[in-house]
C-alpha cells in the first residue's frame, strides 16, 4: 500500500495561563509525540477514553491545530509549517466529519450552500458545474434532491450527519477525518452511516482516521487500531489482530469492558481503576503504571517505547 | 413473583402548536423485586417519559398522563398528591440519569447534595448524616470519601460524578430505582464498573432495578427481563436469554444486527432503512411497517396485539412466527 500519510513525533500542547498577565504556568500535552503513517485507501482507527487526545490528534494531522512539535507529510510533502494560503490547495484533499451533526452545520445556510461551499471557496467550475456535482454528491450519500433548498434543522440526526459527510466529499477528498460520526445516532441509523462510509471508501478510494469511543465500531471499519493513551499511541495493530490479541495491559481492559450483546457470554469485566490521569501533568515513567493491574517498579521510573512486538503489531509496555 | 412496580395501560401525550401527540401507547410493564428489568429502545421511542411519568415528573403542561396506572405498594402513584409523592420520590422510588455533570448542582458541594436526600427524609443528626454520607460514597467506590465529600462536581470526573448520582439515589435505600441511560455518557472503562456497582447494589439491598438504555449490549449482561419499545409502544417482552437467542420482533432483529460484533469485521451491517416515525405521524397498523423486511398487507390495515408467541415471550408482530435471526 502506498503512503498518503505520515507524521513524526507529532505534538500538539495547549499553553494554561494563569494571573492577570496570562502567564504561561503550564502545559495540556494532549498529543504527545505520535508516529503513524496510514496508507492510501486505508481506515486506521483511533480509539481511547475521553480527554487521551484522540480528537486533537485528528485535527492536529489536518492542521486545524497548528502542531507544537514534529512533522506531518502528506503525499510525501511536508505539510507542517505550510502558511494559511500555502495549505489551502491541500485542504482541499483533507475533510473531517465532526461528532455532533446538530453542532456542526451552519442553521442559517441551506444544504445547497453548506454542500457547495468547498467548491466556491477552491474556485471549482462554472455554476452550473458546481450545481451538477452537488447533486451527484447529495445522490451519493443517499439523499434526495429536494433536500438542497432546505435547512439542516428539517433533517434528522442521521440526514444530517449524511450531508455532512456530503461536505466533506464535495472536493473529492483524499483523506477524511471521521471524529466520533456516529456517536450521537441511534443504533440503527449508525449502521446506515457505518454502511455508508464503507461504500463511500470502495467507490472514491477514500482513506480514514477513525476516531471513537466505540471500540466495536472501530474494530468493525477499521484495518488496523492505534490505542490512545494520555496523548501516546500505546498500542498499533491490525484490526483482527488487535482484538484477537491484545498486548498491553490496557488494551486488554478496553477490549474486556465492551458489553457483549449475547446473554450466553458472561465477559470477564476488568475494570480499571481509577480516572484517566490529568494530562498536565502525567504520570512519570509509563503514563499507565498508576491504573495497571500488572506494573512493576521499573514502569514508574522508565517510559517504554513504542516498539515493533512481532509481525507489525506495536506495543509500548515493558513487560510484553 | 413479587412486583416492586407495575405500569399498567400507560399513555401519555404532549401538546405542541395546539396538536396533541401521543408518545407513550398504552405501555405495561413489570419490576419484580430484586430484579433487573431492562427497557431498550432508540430515542423518541417514549422510554425515559414512561420512566418520568412514575416520578411523576412530567411537566403538565404541555404533557399529560391520559390514562393507565402506576402500582407501587398497592397504591396507584399517579393518583398520589404532591405530597404525598414527594415522601416517595428520592426514597422509596429513586432515578439517576445519564448526564451526570448537569444533574448535580454546581454551587453545593457533592457531601452537600447527598445529605440533602436524607435530611428530606429521614429525621437524623448533622453527625449522622456526615457519617452516613461517608459510608454512601464507600459504597459506591469513591477513594478519600471524607476529602470527596467536600468537593464539587466540577472538580469530579464524570465517572465519579455518576457515582455521587448513584450515592444520592441510595441514600434512603430505595425499593426500586430507575436507571435513565446511566452509562451513555461514561467511557466504557467506567461503564462496566457502573453496572458492576448496580449490580452489586441490587443483590446487597434487594432493589428492584428498571434500567433504561440503547444498548443491547449492555441488557445483555445485567438484565433480567428486557422490553423493547418502538415509536410509544412496546414490541416485544422476554426473559433476557429468550430475546437473544430467538428474538420475536423483527425490529429486536434489526437492532441486533446493527451492533457490529468484536468478531466480525468491515462488512456490511444489515441496517434498519430510513427512521422512526415521529409521533404524529404514526401510520395505521403497525408503527414499524415502513421499516420491516416482512411487512404484509396486514401490518398496514391491522396493528398487532402484544401477544405470547412462546411461554413468557410476548411479541406485536403479525410475523412473529416467521421472525429469524441470521447468524
Amino acid at each position: 500500500m502506498k503512503e498518503l500519510l505520515r507524521i513524526n513525533g507529532l505534538k500538539k500542547y495547549f499553553p494554561i495561563t494563569s494571573g492577570i498577565l496570562s502567564r504561561v504556568s503550564n502545559y495540556v500535552k494532549a498529543v504527545d509525540g505520535i508516529d503513524l503513517a496510514i496508507g492510501r485507501g486505508e481506515t486506521v482507527g483511533l480509539v481511547g477514553e475521553s480527554g487521551c487526545g484522540k480528537t486533537t490528534l485528528g485535527k492536529t494531522i489536518i492542521k486545524l491545530h497548528e502542531p507544537t512539535g514534529g512533522e506531518i507529510i502528506f503525499e510525501e510533502r511536508d505539510i507542517t509549517n505550510l502558511s494559511t494560503s500555502g495549505m489551502r490547495p491541500v485542504r482541499k484533499r483533507m475533510q473531517i466529519v465532526f461528532q455532533d451533526p446538530y453542532g456542526s452545520l451552519n442553521p442559517r445556510m441551506k444544504v445547497e450552500d453548506i454542500v457547495s461551499e468547498g467548491l466556491v471557496i477552491h474556485g471549482v467550475s462554472s455554476n452550473a458545474e458546481r450545481r451538477e456535482a452537488v447533486r451527484e454528491t447529495m445522490r451519493t450519500v443517499g439523499l434526495r434532491e429536494d433536500a438542497l433548498a432546505r435547512y439542516p434543522h428539517e433533517f434528522s440526526g442521521g440526514q444530517r450527519q449524511r450531508i455532512a459527510i456530503a461536505r466533506a466529499i464535495a472536493l473529492r477528498p483524499d483523506f477524511i477525518v471521521c471524529d466520533e460520526p456516529i456517536s450521537a445516532l441511534d443504533v440503527s441509523v449508525q449502521a446506515q452511516i457505518i454502511n455508508l462510509f464503507i461504500e463511500l471508501q470502495e467507490r472514491f478510494g477514500l482513506t480514514y482516521l477513525f476516531i471513537s469511543h466505540d471500540l466495536r465500531v472501530v474494530k468493525h471499519i477499521s484495518d488496523r487500531v492505534a490505542v490512545m493513551y494520555l496523548g501516546k499511541i500505546i498500542e498499533l495493530a491490525a484490526s483482527r489482530e488487535l482484538y484477537e490479541n491484545p498486548l498491553h495491559p490496557y488494551t486488554k481492559i478496553l477490549i474486556s469492558s465492551v458489553p457483549v450483546a449475547d446473554p450466553t457470554r458472561k465477559r470477564e469485566a476488568a475494570v480499571l481503576k481509577g480516572d484517566v490521569p490529568s494530562p498536565i501533568d502525567p504520570p512519570g515513567g509509563c503514563a499507565f503504571h498508576p491504573r495497571c493491574p500488572i506494573a512493576v517498579e521499573k514502569c514508574s521510573r522508565e517510559e517504554p517505547a513504542l516498539r515493533d512486538a512481532g509481525g507489525g503489531h506495536m506495543v509500548a509496555c515493558h513487560l510484553v | 413473583m413479587d412486583s416492586a412496580l407495575e405500569i399498567r395501560d400507560l399513555r401519555i401525550s404532549f401538546s405542541a402548536r395546539g396538536k396533541k401527540l401521543e408518545v407513550v401507547s398504552g405501555v405495561s410493564l413489570t419490576v419484580p423485586k430484586g430484579k433487573i428489568i431492562g427497557v431498550v429502545g432508540e430515542s423518541g421511542c417514549g422510554k425515559t417519559v414512561t420512566a418520568l411519568s412514575v416520578m411523576r415528573l412530567i411537566p403538565e403542561p404541555p404533557g399529560s398522563i391520559d390514562s393507565g396506572e402506576v402500582i407501587f405498594d398497592d397504591g396507584n402513584l399517579l393518583e398520589y398528591s404532591e405530597r404525598d409523592m414527594r415522601a416517595v420520590r428520592g426514597n422509596r422510588i429513586s432515578m439517576i440519569f445519564q448526564e451526570p455533570i448537569s444533574s448535580l448542582n454546581p454551587v453545593f458541594t457533592v457531601g452537600d447534595q447527598i445529605g440533602e436526600a436524607l435530611r428530606t427524609h429521614l429525621k437524623i443528626s448533622k453527625r449522622e448524616e456526615r457519617q452516613r454520607v461517608v459510608e454512601l460514597l464507600k459504597l459506591v467506590g469513591i477513594p478519600a470519601p471524607e476529602r470527596r465529600m467536600k468537593n464539587y462536581p466540577h472538580e469530579m470526573s464524570g465517572g465519579m460524578s455518576q457515582r455521587v448520582m448513584i450515592a444520592m439515589a441510595l441514600a434512603c435505600s430505595p425499593e426500586v430505582l430507575i436507571a435513565d441511560e446511566p452509562t451513555t455518557a461514561l467511557d466504557v472503562t467506567i461503564q462496566a464498573g457502573i453496572l458492576e456497582l448496580i449490580d452489586d447494589l441490587r443483590v446487597k439491598m434487594g432493589m428492584a432495578v428498571l434500567l433504561i438504555t440503547h444498548d443491547l449490549g449492555i441488557v445483555a449482561e445485567v438484565a433480567h427481563k428486557v422490553y423493547v419499545m418502538y415509536a410509544g409502544k412496546v414490541v416485544e417482552d422476554a426473559a433476557t436469554k429468550d430475546l437473544f437467542a430467538d428474538p420475536k420482533h423483527p425490529y429486536t432483529v434489526g437492532l441486533l444486527h446493527s451492533i457490529p460484533d468484536l468478531r466480525d469485521s468491515k462488512e456490511k451491517l444489515d441496517a434498519i432503512p430510513g427512521v422512526v416515525p415521529s409521533p404524529g405521524d404514526f401510520p395505521p397498523g403497525c408503527r414499524f411497517q415502513d421499516r420491516c423486511p416482512l411487512v404484509i398487507d396486514k401490518c398496514r390495515a391491522e396493528e398487532p396485539p402484544l401477544a405470547e408467541h412462546a411461554p413468557g415471550h410476548l411479541s406485536a408482530c403479525w410475523r412473529a412466527d416467521d421472525v429469524e435471526l441470521k447468524v
